[in-house]
């Protein structure tokens, strides 16, 4: 848990990948293909871990039901949804997934192998977890997130999710210096291989950097950049301690 | 531009001498000899500027005229010959004349990137590199630089920094002023255009046009390596002394 004060931003990132590339001027590849870099080992460093902890979106419930996912959402951790308003919230649901749930949207019906209208099937029966009229569930497809007709009663939609960093990463500080090492090396082995057709010698340069880098193991950059991001901070360690070896009644 | 060492004259009376003293008749011209000079002086030079990464040889124009072509292209015409680089890096960095506020100059904020026609297409694919005010690019055409992503941008002239190339046929070089030359490579230019002017004047017999009739069943070609060789003479001068080896 850093404070984002002390976030680097991605030029801080270049200047460390261009010395290392011996191309300071940017002349052997573009200032813009330098950055859409390391955006890029942003972006992977957040899909192996989470990287950028995104405000809640909140929606209103929308008429037809169907609810666009947020921008640069690419991996949902939660949906609720509320009555009141994100400033003074009432009574709170939990949405859950339906497997293989379609629909067109509100009052629409919806198809689904565990449906409440099967009776016949041999492998599928109407489910058992309580009256299907009022379940609240959602689907999930192509970026749109359906939800059922009983939580129509509800007034907003809460989606916790994890962003993919790269899409709000700009000139501002976003990428935690525990994550330095790692995003450099990165862009440094990337680069190096572009470069090595054309200038044999980046072939060292690319070898170096991967052998510290590690992507894909245990012993490098990459994997200590995302223990790092994984370790949680002293209190809530303590607190998340404490709290499972509590006495149960 | 060197403020002072050695000058032209210096270098060229002491190779004509060097020249006379070997071949007393040789019909070698100043101007001659001045050309030899520059343009082993301008190869000697390029090379240098690659190995070194240094400032010496950075020619600034602050204010060079942006021109747009009949295509509404923006091009500037180099103000000078530039050494012919590997990505253009004869340019050393283009950018917008205009001072920021903070009085940096603006090749610390943005410089021109380098591209070429065959790979500017590219640069279109992704939004980071695509051509834009703040990410302006420059490709070369000859001695005509034409820029990319300053279309709708009123430009009037851009600053450049450029690595100048000698000109050895300018009619306007002063000889006595300092050579903008490497002072530690004259010895090899010496060398150079001894080694080029002695082999102009030790041309192998066999290769002059007699007349006579060459018709041998085995005519061997004559090489002759030269070399110098120095030596103090009585008053104490170093002077060259050149070998023939065939």
């Amino acid at each position: 848990m850093v404070n984002e004060n002390s976030f680097i931003s991605l030029n801080e990132i270049l200047a460390d990948a261009l010395v290392a590339l011996q191309d300071e001027d940017t002349r052997k590849l573009t200032p813009g293909f330098y950055r859409a870099q390391v955006r890029n080992g942003v972006d992977e460093l957040g899909f192996d871990t989470v990287f950028q902890e995104c405000p809640p979106h909140d929606v209103p419930m929308p008429a037809n039901h169907i609810i666009t996912a947020p921008a640069n959402a690419y991996r949902i951790k939660n949906i609720q949804i509320y009555t009141g308003s994100p400033d003074d919230i009432g009574y709170v649901q939990p949405l859950y997934w339906k497997k293989g749930a379609r629909t067109e949207g509100f009052e629409k019906g919806y198809t689904a192998n565990n449906h409440p209208g099967n009776y016949s099937d041999i492998y599928y029966t109407s489910p058992n977890w309580g009256d299907t009229d009022i379940a609240y569930f959602f689907s999930y497809v192509r970026g749109n997130i359906y939800i059922s007709d009983s939580c129509d009663s509800y007034d907003y939609v809460r989606i916790i999710y994890d962003g993919i960093p790269s899409g709000v990463l700009g000139d501002v500080k976003l990428i935690p210096p525990e994550v330095r090492k790692a995003i450099v090396l990165w862009v440094i082995e990337k680069c190096a291989s572009f470069l090595k057709i054309k200038y044999p010698e980046y072939r060292t340069v690319q070898l170096d950097a991967a052998a510290q880098l590690d992507e894909y193991g245990y012993q490098g950059a990459w994997h200590e950049a995302r223990m790092r991001l994984k370790y949680l901070g002293k209190k809530v360690m303590r607190d998340v301690a404490e709290y499972n070896t509590r006495p149960r009644a | 531009m060197a403020v002072d060492g050695v000058t032209l004259r210096y270098i060229l009376y002491d190779i004509l001498r060097d020249f006379r003293q070997r071949h007393a008749q040789a019909d070698i011209s100043e101007y001659q000899l001045l050309y030899w000079i520059l343009i082993h002086a301008d190869r000697l030079r390029k090379l240098h500027i690659q190995k070194i990464d240094s400032g010496e040889y950075l020619v600034i124009y602050p204010t060079v005229s942006v021109v747009t072509d009949s295509n509404d292209n923006k091009y500037i015409v180099l103000p000078a010959r530039i050494y012919d680089y590997d990505l253009d890096k004869g340019v050393v960095f283009i950018t917008y004349d205009q001072r920021s506020g903070d009085d940096n100059p603006v090749f610390t904020q943005i410089t021109f990137g380098r591209t070429a026609p065959s790979k500017a297409k590219r640069l279109q694919y992704r939004e980071e590199e695509a051509p834009s005010p703040d990410n302006p690019y420059f490709y070369r055409v000859g001695d005509n630089i034409y820029f990319l992503g300053v279309e709708n941008v009123s430009m009037p002239t851009v600053e450049v920094g450029i690595l100048q190339a000698l000109n050895p046929t300018s009619l306007t070089l002063d000889i006595d002023q300092p050579f903008d030359f490497p002072q530690d490579l004259v010895p090899i230019l010496k060398r150079q255009v001894l080694d080029l002017g002695l082999w102009v004047l030790n041309v192998p017999e066999d290769l002059r046009n007699d007349g006579a009739n060459t018709q041998s069943p085995t005519q061997q070609q004559k090489f002759i390596k030269t070399s110098e060789q120095t030596k103090t003479d009585s008053q104490g001068n170093q002077i060259f002394i050149s070998e023939q080896q065939t």
